[in-house]
């Protein structure tokens, strides 16, 4: 169940919501519950202020009151009289009396000094005196005062007035008692409770106090100031620091609270009703947003996983959006699938044509050949359109992709359903047919060319545009799709080749064409991995009657395969791009050759063949001369040697890349003299040093005589222009002597020796004397046979100079 | 030669003159330097043989709710008439051991004078009005007198003694009397007393 993660837009809402609740509730509930009790404290505490008030003015009345009787007391002439006149018993009377009147419970002289004459009654007499006194010296009978004063224990509320006669002769202390009555009395007018309390090094004693006694027994707990006690607000009146007396109102909260309490539980009970009754709502509610949501994430997932067919179902609820959301969706899937589709057709077809595109037409190969009866048979045929190119250049490209589509047209009227027709590249169509037993492919073959003999009307031009056609059958030549298309495309390179307008795949041909690709890789691991060797063929020099050239000639033994004949590779070379890297390596090997028999003393000069593509595309001056310059290689031992047709390829560019040869110093020669295509006028202009006339004139130049012409007259040109001559392909003595005697410059051929692995070569460089021919008897050819190659290559043992055209 | 008469002349003159000589005159002051009126300033000194006590009787009036004088000073044996100048009633009395009386005192009606044989300070109150306050000084000598508003006293002597006993009502100890020295201004007749009273 993914939706009870914390990430879920479900567990989010829930969460959010009951937050939201829980919160607002709980800020609810305290506000309620902070203002409630503020109210609380704010009437306590107004109820305080007024019973403060009510108990100063009750206070103040009682003093008034006090005073009243004092000063009618004081003003009293017989009291005066007997005071003044010290009659004790009269004054004691006197003082019960007005005592009596006014209900005190103190009535007290003093002389002046402070000691006490008479008392209405014996109440704490000294404790009395030692206030009296205090007062006496501390307030200098500041005029009429009320005090509150704690005399044993006991607080009274008293009031000390003068007896004069007419000056003052004595003090008169008059007081009630502040008693449990008192107290209670206030507490009726108030509805307060009073507390008197004596205060005592920190100790509060409760003297009187309405409260009840267990809050009572707290306070005394508590000592002085200290004012907080549950369910009850204090105001002191009185601080107890000073004069040791506390005075104390206290008001009872419990009621207060108790009418907020019903409001509290109320609202408490309230949030967690609507909490519960959220809870119940919103559980549904919020599955029901976000199943909706369920369904689309899995609609979606479908669909990106390429399945357009389910459509989302839009009667979801979970409100408008969901539904319009759904629908959107649905829209876009079929949106997806249009374009997938779009897509998939334009991947697999040619925008321009129409027609299906190589993928495609394997696809439907396939299918084909899965659909196709035992005995049936597809021809799958290349073709390739002519003079595209030409066209293309002449009336521009718009006409070209006029006519190609015209063909594609053409074909589509002639070869419809079940047959295929694709394009492969700009000029190459294919054509998928399923032959009836009665039909031929030659004639269907012979059909699609008179086709096309009819040319093609295209903005007005008449075009003419030949076919040529390779063809495949299936099953004759294979079943698999690639496979067959392969080999319909080998055919139709072999009929561009051949210029046939027609050409069959041979079986085999895959074969050495898979072979061929395959050599091409495994060429590129030779070149590295050193499987290539290089063999010499010395030349012998008439004049100096010794060798004095060696000719390089690379081979190569395939690890499985065996001797790879050096024209198939070094055609291959050529085709993949190899040439560069593997003529770096011929000439490096020559030459590190080349400098160790040098080292010996052996003081042949070697040999190196380039090819066409040496010639044109590569940078080979500038490697040769660096070359030379590291091994320290004198530039007159190197001979290069490059083909006449190899020359005639760019004439140009071989002629300025000839002259940067020459100016490195090296010897050039002119391989496969006679066999090329040049003229005269461009042999003038070569920077070369000889001339090798090919085998070809060379090999029966005994019994031919037309060669025999060629050659002599070869030989005699070249040394007017100032070249040397080298005769290849010398077989017999017969050859020999004629050459010689015609003035060849230099011999090389089997006659003297076939190409050598290197350290063969030097052993027979060793042995060899050179005989001038005619001195020899006889046709007998000595083959020396000192090659130890393995391989019996007979006909193409030369170096294979052939280049693929 | 000188005639009998003449020199009884002469000697009668002479001793008038002395007889007739002003006496002095004393200067009450507070300790700050202002004069202070009704001062009791009593000179212990005995009469001169001529002069004999006086009989005529002191009074003490009520005016405007007041005693008037503030303060009395009398030769003992005097008597002391209160006669009730105010329009009102007034209840004098005084429980000084010295004269300890009351008279009750209608408008305009003057009450039989009083004797004051003992010598002391007698305080004088009115029952109906509790300001009214006065001061009756009874004195052992002749000489005694109170200063007037501007702390004057003369006295019938030739010479200032010492001296003299001194009472304000508002000096600081109003219950005794004081003894304070006569301070005589040399190259003059002036004589001064200080006397300390209450700060008010």
């Amino acid at each position: 169940m993914p939706y009870t993660s914390m990430n879920s837009i479900y567990s989010k809402l829930l969460i959010l919501v009951l937050s939201l609740l829980v919160v607002s509730s709980a800020a609810t509930l305290f506000a309620v519950i902070t203002a409630t009790n503020n109210n609380v404290e704010r009437q306590a505490s107004t109820r305080l202020m007024v019973g403060g008030s009510v108990f100063e003015s009750l206070m103040e009345t009682r003093g008034e009151q006090l005073l009243e009787s004092a000063s009618v007391l004081t003003a009293d002439f017989g009291f005066k009289q007997s005071v003044a006149l010290n009659d004790t018993s009269t004054i004691s009377s006197v003082l019960e009396n007005h005592g009596a009147r006014i209900n005190a419970d103190i009535v007290t002289l003093f002389s002046l000094e402070g000691e006490p004459l008479a008392s209405a009654a014996d109440v704490e007499t000294n404790a009395q005196t030692q206030f009296f006194q205090e007062w006496l010296s501390e307030l200098h009978g500041e005029s009429n005062p009320q005090m509150i004063a704690n005399l044993g224990g006991r607080a009274y509320q008293l009031v000390v007035v003068e007896v004069r006669a007419p000056t003052p002769i004595a003090w008169a202390m008059i007081g009630f008692e502040i008693d449990i009555h008192f107290a209670e009395s206030l507490k009726d007018m108030t509805l307060l409770d009073l507390s008197f309390a004596n205060v005592e090094g920190g100790e509060y004693k409760i003297i009187v106090s309405t409260l009840p006694l267990m809050v009572q027994s707290t306070l005394s707990g508590l000592g002085a100031g200290k004012t907080d006690v549950e369910d009850f607000a204090h105001l002191p009146i009185a601080n107890g620091d000073e004069s040791g007396l506390s005075i104390m109102l206290s008001v009872p909260l419990v009621e207060e609270r108790a009418r907020f309490e019903t409001l509290q539980q109320q609202i408490l009970a309230i949030s967690a009703a609507v909490l519960f009754v959220s809870l119940l709502i919103l559980i549904p509610m919020l599955r029901g947003v976000t199943r909706p949501i369920q369904l689309l994430v899995l609609g979606a997932k479908r669909i990106s996983g390429g399945d357009y067919g389910s459509p989302i179902d839009t009667s979801l609820r979970g409100g408008a959006e969901i539904e319009q959301l759904a629908q959107s969706f649905n829209s876009m899937q079929t949106a997806i699938a249009a374009r997938e589709a779009h897509i998939i057709h334009q991947a697999h077809h040619d925008t321009l044509t129409g027609l299906a595109l190589r993928d495609k037409i394997a696809m439907d190969l396939s299918a084909k050949i899965q659909a196709e009866p035992d005995d049936g048979q597809i021809a799958i045929i290349s073709i390739s359109v002519q003079r595209v190119k030409s066209i293309n250049n002449s009336l521009g490209f718009a006409i070209g992709d006029k006519l190609l589509s015209a063909c594609a047209e053409r074909w589509r009227a002639h070869f419809d359903v079940p047959h295929v027709i694709g394009r492969s590249t700009a000029s190459e169509f294919f054509l998928l047919y399923d032959l009836s037993s009665r039909e031929s492919v030659s004639k269907l073959a012979e059909h699609m060319h008179t086709l096309w003999s009819e040319p093609f009307l295209v903005e007005g031009f008449e075009i003419n545009v030949p076919l040529t056609l390779g063809i495949a059958t299936f099953p004759e030549h294979g079943a698999e799709p690639e496979a067959l298309l392969r080999r319909s495309d080998i055919a139709l390179n072999k009929a561009l080749e051949l210029r046939h307008p027609t050409e069959f795949y041979e079986k085999g041909e895959d074969d050495k064409h898979l072979k061929q690709i395959r050599l091409i890789n495994d060429l590129k691991q030779a070149v590295q991995e050193n499987q290539l060797t290089l063999h010499y063929q010395p030349k012998v020099n008439v004049k100096a009657g010794a060798v004095t050239e060696a000719e390089a000639l690379v081979r190569w033994t395939h690890p499985e395969l065996g001797f790879v004949p050096p024209d198939e590779f070094i055609g291959l070379a050529e085709q993949s791009g190899l040439m560069p890297s593997l003529s770096r390596w011929i000439l490096r090997r020559g030459i590190d050759d080349a400098c160790r028999w040098r080292a010996q003393g052996i003081d042949v000069a070697i040999a190196i063949n380039l090819s066409a593509y040496d010639l044109v595309h590569d940078d080979l001056p500038v490697f040769v001369g660096s070359l030379l310059q590291q091994r320290d290689f004198p530039c007159s031992a190197l001979i290069l040697e490059v083909t006449e047709s190899a020359m005639m390829e760019d004439p140009e560019t071989a002629l300025k890349v000839l002259n940067e040869f020459k100016d490195l110093g090296v010897r050039l020669a002119i391989d496969d003299y006679g066999t090329g295509y040049s003229s005269l006028g461009q042999m003038k202009q070569l920077p070369v040093d000889e001339l090798k006339i090919d085998m070809c004139f060379v090999r029966n130049l005994g019994e031919e005589l037309s060669d025999q012409v060629i050659v002599k007259s070869t030989i005699a040109m070249a040394h007017n222009i100032g070249l040397k001559v080298v005769a290849e392909g010398v077989e017999d003595e017969k050859a020999q002597s004629m050459l010689e005697e015609w003035g060849c410059d230099k011999l090389q051929g089997f006659f003297f020796s076939r190409p050598l692995p290197l350290d063969q070569f030097l052993k027979w460089m060793d042995t060899f004397e050179y005989q001038p021919g005619g001195s020899q008897g006889g046709d007998d050819e000595a083959e020396q046979d000192w090659s130890d190659d393995t391989s019996s290559n007979d006909g193409a043992d030369d170096d294979g100079q052939r280049r693929a055209s | 030669m000188c005639h009998p008469l003449l020199k009884t002349c002469a000697l009668a003159f002479a001793l008038l003159g002395c007889c007739a000589v002003n006496g002095i005159e004393i200067l009450v002051t507070d300790q700050h330097g202002n004069p202070v009126p009704d001062a009791v300033v009593e000179l212990a000194i005995a009469p001169a043989p001529s002069q004999g006590p006086s009989t005529a009787s002191a009074i003490m009036d009520q005016v405007g709710r007041q005693f008037a004088p503030r303060v009395l000073a009398i030769h003992k044996g005097r008597n002391v008439e209160l006669p009730n100048s105010d329009n009102v009633r007034h209840h004098v009395y005084s429980f000084s051991p010295a004269k300890t009386f009351e008279l009750k005192l209608y408008k305009g009606v003057a009450g039989k004078p009083l004797s004051f044989d003992t010598v002391g300070l007698v305080t004088l109150g009115c029952n109906i009005h509790d300001r009214m306050i006065g001061y009756i000084y009874v004195s052992e000598f002749q000489h005694v007198a109170v200063s007037d508003e501007k702390g004057r006293i003369k006295f019938d002597v030739y010479s200032p003694p010492a001296t003299a006993s001194v009472w304000h009502p508002d000096q600081e100890n109003a219950q005794n009397l004081l003894v304070l020295p006569l301070i005589v201004e040399p190259g003059s007749d002036a004589t001064s007393i200080v006397l300390t009273l209450r700060e008010q």
